[in-house]
């Protein structure tokens, strides 16, 4: 066995010595990507940002390991070959697995984002994980803006876009989600935007509403309620903080937990949504202030305030969804598909007025508890 | 080399080699489908499988398992068209394992090097005989099955009931139609019925165990593959990969990788028995040396699949699911029938 | 090419044959004495002695330093000089001087000359008689010997402090005072063609398996050795055949565990000269057993062999895992690792295979150095194996900290199970080039060909993946998990019923 084991590994040497592609993709020879900012140029053209890890300037002198972070602003007739020339920045190929964010530039979205999407499905080195975000600049600006040179602004805002099931204003969508959504019936999606802004002169970053897509292509803007309406027609909502105005002044409910059952129904041709949201909340601010106990009609006032802001925001999201800018963003005709195919095949074609025709009944059920009192026993 | 192996290690290699069929299907062989009767169609693989397997039991119920050595001329045919089959589908499994390693682990690198070396250890493998294949597939299924647990746990908080279809959206034609070409791309028939006489214990109830518990995973694989991918997994070449790559558990993420392992593991199987096969039978039809009809397969194989790499049009001849069907078909039931027309004709001969 | 070789090999080797003829004793002192300078001239340490006694001449033949002369003066010389051999003849003679000797000491008549001559080799001592043809032999021996001391290689916490060491019979008396039974049967067989080394075979008679028994048997009769210096010369002929690298043979250093694979029906193989039985057959699990295991409870047990699994792996699979992950598959790595890694490699000149090679070669030089060199400058190499080139070659950067951390653990993991250290090191080899050249892909393959192979074994028709595969469920209850001995206790495991 020794025998054949030597020859085994002299054999292994000698193919490894003389394979071209030996140590090519070695560590060493690659610069590892954090995020990817497309936006596309006039002349049709791609301009891919590229957020990587700075291996040369790196110092090590208080013994941590501290990223140092490079922007390579590369051009291309596609995405592809952009990232592929960000080669000749140092002559290392950049390893797109570790990628944790992918920014869309606002005359990019406009344009339609599926095409410069196309290279990110298709590699085999992208992962479908990977979390997509719109800024309302170009992303090469976005990034410019939100760089320092100690942190690394795409895994930031991945954390903050994971946040999403902690915040209830906060949405997210995978590479992944985002094709499906974009391949399925509907054909409209949304994804988050991110911005800049500065805090003690330190650039930051924020999620700062929805961008909604209609066909690959951008068409409105989703401000913060709006965005909390979506979570919570999509049942994406789970925790976080709402803001509503009682007869007394403003207050703040905490969601602890929250499901929203969707259904369809039928009455003659048209669709009839369904939307039950069910919420457990605890006070996290009531009008008067003074931390004083809340009386069992307070709260009950309390209650239906905040099912009343819930109801009318999603309801009006609905209004400006379906009807207005026609984009099924949530996905609502999937619910015909499932459960009525045959009235799914015949309205296939025009699916967008069958959604604008269809009934949208909103249904809100929230349980409020003050701490130590629990209402939902 | 004439040891036989028991119905529990038989049925743990035929589990894994069919593992690597369902962990390497493409999109493209469900395209006609929708998501819930891509699950749907196990079901019908199941009783479609069963259904080509009877004239083989009936064989081997009326004449005994061992009238499949090959003696006399129609036992060097039936040994000549077997070696063929598994010869075509160890090509179509180096390739789709070459496409696999070109495309999802050394992407624009040549990967001819890694084809040969796998031919290399298959050969060794194939050398060692069907017991060492057994005894390691009885090893091996357990961290396999352990590692699809792990991403299919990973995976739950990723489903996604909305993508689910409804069922026969389509008809069910293109159902029957998907799960007729998967019974053509499972080899594993055709090795079972050449190797009945290899099998210690009760090979007839393994049989319908197997095919109860290879139809379970494969179902649950294109549930995961369909609930969580949706209509994602039409764009990609491995949709199981894919989502395997989408599984994580704390800080581990790429769980791709286990998936990469575990299909190296069950190729590796899959191409030393069908090699080893290759060599049982020709050995004992023609009188040749296994050693020799291994040497002689391994060189065939890296000759034919060096032919194919690279080569999208090649291979996509290769792997024609008509073809397979038609190969399985033939080894498979025709044959078993042939046999017992042939036996019944020599039994009223001799009667006269 | 191969005949090139074999014409080479002939031209510096010589075959390996028994050329003892029988030779008679002869019946006068003179004429044996003289046979034997003839066979051993020059031999400084070989003494010879005459006397006469009542006009018979007697003749004794020792070696020097191998006999307790303190023992030959007081219980031989002085009861055999002061006999009384009157009217007695050369046989008689013979007989009587034996029969005076105190029964403490053994005794053995010889006819043939070259036996006699083996034996007073091994310490006994030689007595001729004129007029006898035969010759006596008293075991007198005493030569310098180290004593039975805890074993090196392997230690336990609550175990048995005593090992096996060089003495033979010693080495038998250990086995003997474990099992106080009349099945233990302890065959002699003599190994090495000039050697003449002594090989016990020990067995339990009421649960060895005899066809085992006499293969073992067959192949240590076969075995065409010069010399036999270890019990490792044997290994390679009672093992398998099939080129592995595992043989099917488990050595130990401990009687007690030798004494519990004899109560499971196997076969040991004490070799002369060497701490270090030899018990066959031997299956892949029991390399993870040791009897702490045994002794503690079975949770810790559990625990225990887990750990051990874990560092076998740990030991082979981590340096070709590290390679690999660097060179193919950067998106395993955790984020919050993947800065470190990056940097830390993007500052050593070597690809990272190389840089792994080359700190394996480092890592077994410092341990052959280790384990050659006088133990006083032990602590040397220490310093300049943790230092020089740890903390140095990173500070330079020859080497990234993560593969440092990477092969330390690999070495620490690598030694929890000392006997699998050969095999382990080799396959590390051929991981830590493999991952490099084909990642994962080429990992998992040596792996599944690996796991091939030692399916391929099986000693003495005993799997060496037997109990996991085959499957025999009943054996689970001592492989990771043990079970408590009050469940334990009740049936003995049976080796040879682990077949397939």
């Amino acid at each position: 066995m020794r025998k054949a084991a030597i020859i085994l590994i002299a054999f292994l040497c000698t193919v490894a010595l003389l394979n071209r592609n030996a140590f090519k993709d070695d560590i060493s020879n690659r610069t590892v990507v954090q995020g990817i900012g497309i936006d596309i140029n006039d002349d049709e053209t791609y301009t891919v940002t590229l957020e990587t890890i700075n291996t040369e300037n790196y110092s090590n002198s208080d013994g941590s390991a501290k990223p140092v972070m490079n922007l390579r602003i590369v051009d291309g007739k596609t995405v592809s070959s952009a990232i592929k020339s960000a080669f000749s920045f140092d002559g290392k190929t950049p390893v797109l697995s570790q990628n944790r964010v992918i920014i869309i530039g606002k005359d990019l979205a406009e344009k339609g984002i599926i095409e410069a999407l196309d290279f990110f499905i298709r590699d085999a080195e992208n992962y479908p994980t990977v979390q997509v975000a719109a800024v309302e600049e170009k992303a090469a600006d976005f990034f410019k803006n939100a760089s320092d040179e100690s942190s690394v602004v795409s895994r930031n805002i991945e954390k903050i876009l994971l946040t999403s099931d902690e915040d209830i204003a906060v949405t997210s969508i995978t590479l992944c989600e985002l094709a499906n959504r974009a391949e399925s019936k509907g054909q409209a999606f949304y994804m988050p935007i991110v911005s800049t802004f500065k805090e003690k002169d330190k650039p930051e970053v924020k999620s700062n509403g929805t961008a909604v897509f209609r066909n690959g292509k951008y068409v409105c803007n989703l401000d913060d309620e709006e965005t909390i309406a979506l979570n919570f027609l999509c049942n994406n909502a789970r925790k976080g903080a709402i803001d509503f105005y009682t007869d007394n002044g403003p207050a703040a409910i905490s969601v602890i937990k929250s499901s929203t059952a969707r259904s369809v129904d039928y009455s003659s041709d048209t669709p009839n949504f369904n939307v039950k949201i069910k919420i457990e909340a605890d006070i996290a601010e009531a009008s008067g202030g003074g931390g004083y106990n809340l009386s069992e009609g307070e709260v009950s006032t309390l209650n239906r305030n905040a099912e009343e802001k819930i109801e009318n925001s999603v309801k009006s999201l609905c209004q400006k969804l379906y009807s207005v800018e026609k984009a099924d963003a949530p996905g609502l005709s999937r619910l015909i598909y499932i459960y009525y195919p045959e009235k799914f095949r015949a309205a296939e074609k025009n699916l967008s007025e069958i959604m604008t025709e269809s009934h949208y009944a909103v249904e809100v059920e929230m349980c409020i508890r003050r701490i130590g009192q629990d209402y939902s026993s | 080399m004439n040891s036989k192996i028991s119905a529990f290690q038989f049925y743990s290699i035929m589990l894994l080699t069919r593992l690597l069929t369902t962990l390497t299907y493409t999109p493209k062989y469900t395209e006609e489908i929708t998501v819930s009767d891509m699950i749907l169609q196990t079901l019908f693989r199941f009783v479609f499988g069963i259904i080509i397997f009877i004239p083989v039991f009936m064989l081997n119920k009326k004449y005994g398992v061992d009238n499949q050595k090959g003696n006399g001329a129609f036992g060097k045919i039936k040994a000549v068209i077997f070696t063929a089959v598994f010869f075509y589908f160890s090509v179509s499994t180096l390739s789709r394992l070459e496409l696999f390693a070109g495309t999802v682990i050394f992407p624009e690198t040549d990967v001819k090097f890694l084809l040969l070396l796998v031919i290399l250890f298959c050969a060794y493998g194939a050398y060692l005989g069907l017991e060492s294949i057994g005894r390691s597939a009885v090893l091996f299924v357990t961290p396999v099955l352990l590692s699809l647990i792990v991403i299919g746990l990973a995976l739950v908080k990723r489903i996604d009931w909305l993508n689910l279809s409804p069922l026969f959206y389509n008809g069910v034609l293109p159902v029957a139609k998907t799960a007729l070409n998967a019974v053509g791309r499972t080899v594993e028939y055709a090795v079972i019925a050449v190797s009945l006489p290899f099998i210690t214990g009760n090979a007839k109830k393994g049989f319908f165990i197997w095919m109860g518990v290879q139809t379970f995973i494969t179902a649950v694989i294109f549930f995961f593959v369909g609930t969580v991918l949706g209509e994602f997994n039409k764009m990609q070449l491995f949709p199981v990969y894919t989502i395997a790559s989408m599984a994580q558990f704390s800080f581990f993420r790429g769980l791709g990788a286990i998936i990469t392992g575990a299909w190296i593991l069950c190729a590796f199987l899959k191409i030393s028995l069908l090699i080893f096969l290759q060599a049982k039978l020709i050995s004992e039809a023609f009188g040749v040396k296994k050693i020799t009809v291994i040497a002689v397969s391994g060189v065939l194989l890296a000759a034919v699949c060096l032919f194919i790499s690279g080569n999208v049009d090649r291979f996509n001849i290769v792997d024609t699911s008509f073809v397979k069907f038609i190969l399985i078909l033939v080894s498979v039931p025709i044959l078993a029938i042939a046999e017992l027309i042939k036996e019944r004709v020599a039994k009223c001969a001799k009667q006269q | 090419m191969k005949n090139w070789y074999k014409e080479k090999v002939d031209e510096i080797t010589v075959p390996n044959k028994d050329t003892e003829e029988k030779v008679p004793v002869k019946d006068t002192v003179s004429e044996n004495i003289k046979y034997l300078k003839s066979k051993l001239t020059p031999s400084f340490d070989v003494k010879y002695r005459k006397c006469e006694v009542d006009g018979i001449e007697f003749g004794f033949v020792m070696l020097d330093g191998m006999c307790d002369n303190e023992l030959i003066n007081e219980q031989i010389m002085i009861p055999i000089l002061h006999g009384n051999y009157n009217g007695l003849d050369g046989e008689k003679v013979l007989e009587t001087a034996s029969n005076i000797i105190s029964g403490s000491i053994d005794k053995s008549v010889q006819n043939e000359l070259n036996t006699s001559i083996r034996e007073m080799l091994s310490g006994n001592l030689l007595m001729f008689v004129d007029g006898s043809s035969r010759a006596v032999l008293f075991g007198v021996q005493k030569f310098p010997k180290r004593s039975v001391t805890e074993p090196d290689s392997e230690t336990q916490e609550r175990g048995s402090k005593e090992g096996f060491s060089e003495s033979f019979m010693d080495n038998v008396a250990l086995l003997r005072r474990r099992i106080r039974t009349p099945v233990l049967k302890t065959e002699i067989i003599e190994v090495g063609a000039t050697s003449k080394t002594r090989i016990c075979i020990a067995y339990l008679s009421d649960r060895v398996n005899e066809e085992t028994l006499i293969s073992v048997k067959k192949r240590l009769k076969e075995s065409n050795l010069d010399v036999c210096l270890g019990s490792g010369y044997l290994e390679p002929f009672l093992g398998s055949r099939r080129a592995s690298l595992f043989s099917g043979v488990g050595s130990t250093e401990r009687p007690d565990v030798l004494t519990a694979k004899l109560s499971e029906g196997k076969i040991g193989i004490i070799t002369d000269g060497t701490p270090y039985a030899l018990f066959i057959p031997h299956i892949f699990t029991e390399y993870f057993h040791s009897l702490d295991d045994y002794l503690k409870k079975p949770y810790y047990a559990f625990a225990i062999r887990t750990l051990k699994i874990a560092a076998f792996f740990i030991g082979i699979f981590l340096p070709g895992l590290y390679v690999a992950v660097c060179t193919f598959h950067q998106e395993v790595i955790p984020e919050t690792m993947i800065f470190d890694i990056c940097l830390q490699e993007s500052f050593v000149p070597l690809p990272v295979m190389i840089e792994a090679l080359i700190m394996h070669m480092v890592f077994e030089i410092v341990k052959e150095a280790g384990l050659r060199m006088p133990r006083s400058i032990g602590n040397a190499v220490s310093i300049v194996g943790a230092l020089v080139i740890g903390d140095a070659a990173v500070s330079a950067g020859l080497v990234a900290a993560p593969m440092l951390i990477v092969i330390g653990l690999t070495a620490i993991s690598s030694f929890v199970i000392p006997s699998l250290y050969d095999a382990s090191s080799l396959l590390r080899v051929v991981l830590i080039i493999v991952g490099g050249i084909s990642g994962f892909y080429g990992i998992m393959l040596v792996f599944a060909a690996v796991v091939l192979n030692m399916a391929s074994i099986s000693p003495y028709g005993v799997p060496f993946t037997s109990p996991l595969s085959p499957t025999k469920a009943g054996a689970w209850r001592d492989l990771i998990f043990r079970a408590d001995w009050r469940q334990l206790g009740k049936k003995r495991l049976q080796t040879d019923r682990l077949d397939k």
